[in-house]
């Protein structure tokens, strides 16, 4: 079908106005926060579900691909329209439509921002525990499809883990309820299939999301290292004395000095390393459970653990945790960021692994990353107008998820495979590993049309 | 018949002669919904399970998994049974990497010995999961039923727990998924397919389960209600609070005789609120008298604290409700209803009137944090005279769960039953979905074949 | 502006977005229109796309530079700081140079060629503002040599709505006593107008010309009430006087003890930041300083306050090139204050209250918004 007709068409579904199909906004849909660039035909912002299935009916009838698009945040080319089509926008289903304290569920359209739920949940007392650094901005969408993880799910799970229920638009443009507000719905588990699919697998519309009361006390502290290793080793520790707290994230020197530079976050210039842990549930022995954490911090050469005391400091230090993506930009200009994920057990040793990379390729290399469920995210950096370093960047990205696999860890701990990371998907499945997965593909999607080329390499059978 | 005799030697060249099993007196005893399979195998390790599957699946025979058969009731009859696989053989722990809190162990060894194992470790360390057959129940059996206890209302289910899997699919194919790591989001999540798959999408060989150290303290609070109406409203507060209960059971009072509880309850007591309580010991006391309190407001009767044996002892029997009725040759059916957590007193309540009107006696247990209730009917002997009532009742308890964004599957039953209901519930739209994925991985229908829902 | 000038002075600034997209959750025209053009992260896109060759100046590029309040809360949020306004405004001038361009724009650029100012008025008439006020001075409040001088702004000297400003004001020095004079028809617009249009370089005669006026009056002080003026100025302007916004000033005058407040109405006030003066200025406590000495306000603050302030939606010539857009971004805004439970929102600048209080009578809302100068001077009278 020609371009022109497609827009026509489209257009009767959702308004001339909700059709993109500039030149300038090819290029505009054309890019996510990865690496990775390609062109869709054109750019669809519908208003309901409706709408969305009957996009997804005509896409289905003439064989053109659909990417589903959130804020396009993602860092594996998880919106880039690889083979073209149509990006569906959802910027405009943006409604948070029922908050349901009595039976701690919200439901949400996909382009609702994460942080937007959050803030109306606090007036309830409520919170939904993932807490993606990039959460202000996530879309809930984006989270469904990336099984987002944050600095808090490491007491409380991944997205996976509190998405319940959702509407579901098939590739045929069929719309379907997979669980729900109750839990342990008979059958297969589509929602913990979806979750995770990066848009390949069904397109969600609504969501239902557990929500839970916010924990009675919480408690914020920051431990400073003069070494990398001792820090790692510290988390280490922490996690084989039994002890889960709900965040333990860790920041480098490198990430240190650009956060500092960009707010006054409270991280000791100095310093090669500082923990930030907190600790949150009942008030009740609280105290002692810290104790035990200083103690164990200051066993693995901790130079210092200071608590924040009040409201405002614990902000200013999860600020500067969660802009350290963004901040790393004042050293150079882009970023390459590596999702590789490890058993706690091996952190220091490849953390050492991952800065002998950078040594090799001769790139900076910048830590900040869930240290306490073992995912990395090494930042290397560069500047993305030098085509040379460009190259070395993608060898040394894949360098480092082959030393993840090699230390019984897997390539991506919550980014996703997207576009980028396909080929290191063989670090860690065989040939037939993928193709059990294709069959899940095939039953959802038989005609490859929902984000074509992403998750699964090709394989020979 | 010579398709039996190859078959079998078949099996024989696979796992050997010493591990499976053809006499048909024993395999009588194996019978599933009247199914007598040909042979029952046991493979010693996932490369025999492989084999196994390979020859079933260029043969077109159909396989049924197995652990040690503490559920294996549960669904519509097979449509048929050729090979019986046994996980008994898989029972290794292949690491056990407590200073990661990850355990990997294949399918056939039971939870209670691994988590015999896990106590010893280090400090102490346990999988947070609590179903039932505490006895018998293998990691396997639990995962491919998505079984899960009370203290799910803390600690989540298979879901939540398991990270990583190694499955036979139903091509032969052995298929990894997951992984050690505690977040992993590297391709498809098919763990989350096989759990609760109830042996129709291949067996499960291994899995990676996230542990947690044992907790410092762990006590049992009782709260005894007159009134379902006042027991409700005071779960709907303890859900509502920032108390972090592991488990909140609500027990009727037939379900509560059944039970036996290690304390004596009084006569007036009409529903039992049973509420674990896991953490630091600081913590415990301090939820015990808020429990209290708040007891009070409802009007509770006075609640009964559990400690150390008693408390053990008491969720066990919990847990263990139907392996105990059939140990003591009891005839029940079961029912699986879910919910909005908000309905579950509404819920409860009109099940009790719904089957108080069949005059059939009900234990009912809510796992009031989560909206799910289990229902037990004892009917007697004269179970066929009773059997339209019975569908009749099934019928009505199931549009009850519904109505309340729920379902009701039937978890145990006598197969004449079964034949004439729908043991998953009524089936949604989603169940399409189901089906080519069934279609797909398993595009000959060898794998307990036509026992899910809808007959997948 | 030439893309060869282009990529010298923003590649390297705009090199540093890496499409983190933090920036959308802040955008008012995000919020407003949901399409990625509208984002920060867009525009610099679309830069970048241009200084690289891998697309030309096309309408749609006009569109989206085009509409861009000014407001930085983009930069204020992002962890490199990347300057997407200063790249905006750059584009713009590229796309005047194409003859790619809003055509109101034209309408004012007309006039501050012909006027000096931004309305249809000659110049002669920046006092038209005192024909409706009492008492005024045969000297107009001009004189050859004063300490201060104040800066009245196109808006405030011509458009009625924003007379009370100026009226106020001058009412406040003159029972402050402070030596001031107006420049009346030697006030030339400030050229602001100008480089949010893109036409940065035809602003050089009236930056010179109102160099030289101020020098000839030979004053320590020059008072802004137009945020925008005052930044120009600031950003712009090189004379002795010290640039003040009217906030800074009455707040010294309070200071010296020459402002003195009588008792006042018992009332919750919130107060919004004008872009221009808070983000942009980094004035955020003189006018909050006032209301809080003001004897019955208490001060409420926004959700999003100081260097987080939501834009009205009048901002970077917004309103004139796409009012429906602007009072769309107004709409955000008045939510945000209705949130608040005051009565009053208070601002200081003319261009907010215009966007703000425009929206509230068009859509029959009831608020009361006010510009700081007439509470101040309320409540020096009461
Ligand atoms: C600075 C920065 C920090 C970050 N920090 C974290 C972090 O801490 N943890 C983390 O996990 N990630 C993080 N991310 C990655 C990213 O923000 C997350 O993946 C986020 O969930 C993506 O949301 P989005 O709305 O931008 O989705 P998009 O990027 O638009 O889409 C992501 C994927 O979801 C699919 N999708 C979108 N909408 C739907 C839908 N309605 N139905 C089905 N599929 C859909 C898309 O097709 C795509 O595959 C970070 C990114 C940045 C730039």
């Amino acid at each position: 079908m020609n371009r022109d007709q497609m827009i026509e068409e489209l257009s009767k579904i959702v308004g001339k106005e909700n059709v993109l199909f500039s030149e300038t906004d090819l290029l505009l849909y054309g890019y996510d926060a990865s690496l990775f660039k390609a062109k869709p035909d054109c750019i669809v912002l519908p208003n309901s579900t409706e709408e969305v299935s009957q996009i997804v009916k005509f896409a289905h009838r003439e064989k053109i691909p659909i990417v589903a698009r959130g804020s396009g945040t993602n860092l594996s080319g998880g919106t880039i329209p690889a083979r073209g089509g149509i990006v569906i926008h959802f910027s405009r289903m943006n409604r948070v439509l029922e908050i349901d304290i009595k039976n701690q569920r919200a439901v949400v359209e996909p382009g609702v921002f994460t942080l937007t739920l959050k803030n109306q949940l606090a007036r309830y007392g409520y919170v939904y525990q993932p807490d993606p650094a990039s959460e202000r901005v996530s879309t809930f969408g984006g989270n469904f499809g990336e099984n987002s993880g944050g600095p808090h799910c490491l007491k409380y799970g991944v997205t996976t883990n509190h998405v319940l229920g959702a509407e579901i638009v098939l590739p045929d443009g069929e719309i379907i309820w997979v669980g729900g507000k109750a839990l342990d719905h008979p059958g297969y588990d589509l929602t913990g299939l979806l979750v995770g699919s990066e848009g390949t697998l069904g397109i969600a519309t609504k969501l239902v999301l557990r929500i839970v009361p916010k924990p009675e006390a919480v408690k914020t502290m920051l431990a400073i290292y003069n070494s990398l290793e001792d820090a790692g080793r510290t988390v280490s520790a922490i996690i084989a004395e039994g002890i889960v707290p709900a965040t333990l994230e860790m920041l480098d020197r490198l990430t240190i000095k650009a956060v500092e530079e960009s707010i006054h976050a409270g991280f000791p210039l100095d310093a090669e390393a500082v923990l930030l842990i907190e600790i949150d549930g009942l008030k009740d022995g609280m105290e002692r459970l810290a104790e035990r954490i200083i103690e164990i911090c200051k066993e693995n050469r901790a130079r210092e653990v200071k608590a924040a005391r009040t409201e405002e400091e614990r902000a200013q230090l999860w600020a500067g945790r969660k802009g350290a993506f963004g901040a790393v930009a004042r050293l150079r200009p882009n970023y390459l960021v590596c999702d590789g994920t490890v058993p706690r057990t091996k952190l220091p040793e490849v953390l050492t692994r991952v800065m002998e990379v950078g040594k090799k390729y001769n790139l900076p290399i910048a830590n900040v990353f869930h240290a306490g469920d073992g995912n990395l995210h090494p930042l290397i950096l560069f500047d993305e107008r030098n085509e040379e370093e460009l190259k070395k960047v993608h060898l040394a990205g894949s360098e480092i998820l082959k030393i993840c696999a090699e230390a019984g860890g897997t390539i991506s701990g919550e980014h996703g495979i997207g576009t980028e990371k396909k080929k290191e998907m063989f670090f860690v499945f065989t040939p037939k590993d993928i193709s059990a997965m294709r069959k899940v593909k095939r039953a959802f999607d038989p005609e490859d049309l929902f984000n074509p080329g992403k998750v699964l390499p090709e394989v020979q059978t | 018949m010579i398709r039996t005799e190859k078959l079998i030697s078949k099996m024989k060249e696979i796992v050997g002669e010493a591990h499976l099993i053809r006499d048909s007196d024993r395999l009588k005893t194996l019978r599933i919904d009247g199914k007598r399979p040909k042979v029952l195998v046991y493979p010693g390790d996932t490369e025999e399970v492989s084999r196994i599957v390979a020859y079933a699946f260029d043969h077109t025979l159909a396989i049924i998994p197995m652990g040690n058969g503490t559920k294996i009731e549960v669904g519509n009859p097979p449509e048929k049974v050729d090979i019986l696989l046994s996980t008994q053989r898989l029972n290794r722990i292949t690491d056990c990497d407590c200073d990661n809190l990850t355990l990997t162990a294949e399918s056939g060894i039971t939870l209670k010995e691994v988590q015999k194992r896990l106590a010893q470790e280090g400090r102490g360390y346990f999988i947070p999961l609590d179903p039932p057959f505490t006895e018998k129940a293998t990691l396997g059996g639990i995962i491919a039923t998505n079984s899960s206890g009370p203290r799910r209302y803390m600690y989540g289910t298979a879901r939540d727990l398991v990270i990583g899997m190694k499955a036979v699919f139903p091509n032969g194919d052995i298929v990894v998924s997951g992984g050690k790591t505690v977040k992993n989001v590297s391709g498809y999540d098919l763990s989350k397919l096989l759990i609760g798959s109830y042996g129709t999408l291949g067996v499960i060989c291994e899995m990676t389960f996230k542990l947690l150290p044992i907790p410092e303290k762990e006590v049992t609070v009782l709260i005894p209600f007159i009134r379902l109406e006042d027991g409700d409203a005071f779960v709907q507060e303890i859900i509502d609070s920032q108390l972090l209960p592991s488990s909140i059971d609500t027990l009727n009072r037939p379900a509560m005789e059944r039970l036996k509880p290690p304390v004596s309850l009084t006569e007036e007591t009409r529903y039992l609120v049973a509420i674990g309580l896991d953490g630091v010991m600081e913590g415990i006391e301090r939820e015990i008298s808020e429990l209290r309190e708040r007891g009070k407001k409802y009007q509770s009767l006075d609640p009964l604290i559990l400690y150390s044996q008693e408390h053990q002892s008491f969720w066990s029997a919990l847990r263990d409700f139907s392996e105990t009725l059939k140990r003591q040759r009891i005839l029940f059916l079961s029912f699986k209803s879910n919910f909005l957590i908000s309905k579950g007193g509404e819920v409860m309540k009109r099940y009790e009137k719904i089957m108080s009107q069949t005059g059939i006696e009900s234990a009912l247990i809510w796992r009031s944090g989560n909206g799910i209730l289990y229902s037990y009917l004892f009917p007697g002997r004269s179970l066929k005279s009773k059997m339209e009532s019975m569908i009749e009742l099934i019928r009505q308890l199931t549009s009850e769960a519904i109505k309340n964004e729920g379902n009701m599957m039937v978890e145990s039953a006598p197969t004449i039953l079964k034949k004439k209901i729908s043991v998953w519930g009524e089936m949604r739209p989603e169940y399409q979905v189901m089906r080519r994925l069934k279609e797909e991985i398993d595009p000959r229908g060898i794998f307990s074949p036509g026992r899910f829902i809808g007959g997948i | 502006m030439k893309k060869e000038e282009l990529k010298a002075q923003l590649y390297d600034e705009i090199a540093k977005c890496n499409r983190c997209g933090f920036c959308l959750a802040v955008c008012p025209v995000y919020a407003a229109v949901g399409k990625e053009w509208a984002t920060p992260r867009g525009k610099n896109a679309l830069i970048r796309a241009i200084i690289e060759g891998k697309i030309d100046w096309t309408p749609e590029i006009e569109e989206s530079l085009y509409r861009c309040t000014g407001c930085r809360l983009c930069t204020q949020t992002c962890f490199p700081a990347v300057e997407t306004n200063q790249g905006v405004l750059a584009g713009r001038e590229c796309l005047v140079e194409k003859r790619l361009y809003p055509q109101v724009i034209d309408r004012v650029v007309e006039a501050i060629e012909n006027n000096f100012n931004i309305s249809n008025e000659p110049n002669i008439n920046r006092t038209m503002w005192m024909e409706t006020m009492e008492g005024v001075p045969e000297n107009r409040f001009q004189k050859e040599k004063a300490e201060v001088i104040y800066f009245t702004g196109c808006v405030a000297s011509f458009y009625p709505m924003a007379h009370k400003i100026p009226q106020n004001l001058v009412r406040i020095f003159h029972r402050a006593h402070v030596d001031f004079t107006l420049l009346g028809g030697e006030e030339w617009c400030c050229g602001f107008p100008l480089i949010q249009a893109g036409m940065k370089e035809k602003m050089k005669t009236l930056k010179e010309h109102n160099e030289k006026m101020v020098q000839k009056v030979g004053a320590k002080t020059i008072v802004f009430a137009c945020p925008s003026c005052y930044h120009t100025w600031r950003e712009m302007y090189q004379t002795d006087a010290e640039p003040l916004h009217s906030t800074q000033f009455i707040e010294r005058l309070i200071a010296e003890g020459k402002i003195i407040f009588q008792d006042g109405r018992e009332r919750i006030v919130t107060y919004h930041d004008p872009c221009d003066l808070g983000r942009n200025s980094k004035v955020f406590d003189p006018p909050r300083n006032i209301l809080k000495k003001i004897p019955g306000v208490k001060l409420v603050e926004l959700e999003n306050n100081r260097q987080l302030s939501m834009c009205c939606g009048g901002g970077g010539d917004l309103e004139m090139i796409d009012p429906d857009l602007s009072s769309a971004i107004a709409k955000r805004k008045i939510e945000e204050i209705q949130k608040t439970g005051a009565e009053e929102v208070v601002t200081a600048c003319q261009q907010c209250i215009r966007t703000i209080s425009g929206y509230a009578r068009k859509n029959k809302i009831k608020l009361k918004v006010r510009d700081i100068t007439e509470v101040v001077l309320e409540a020096m009278s009461a």
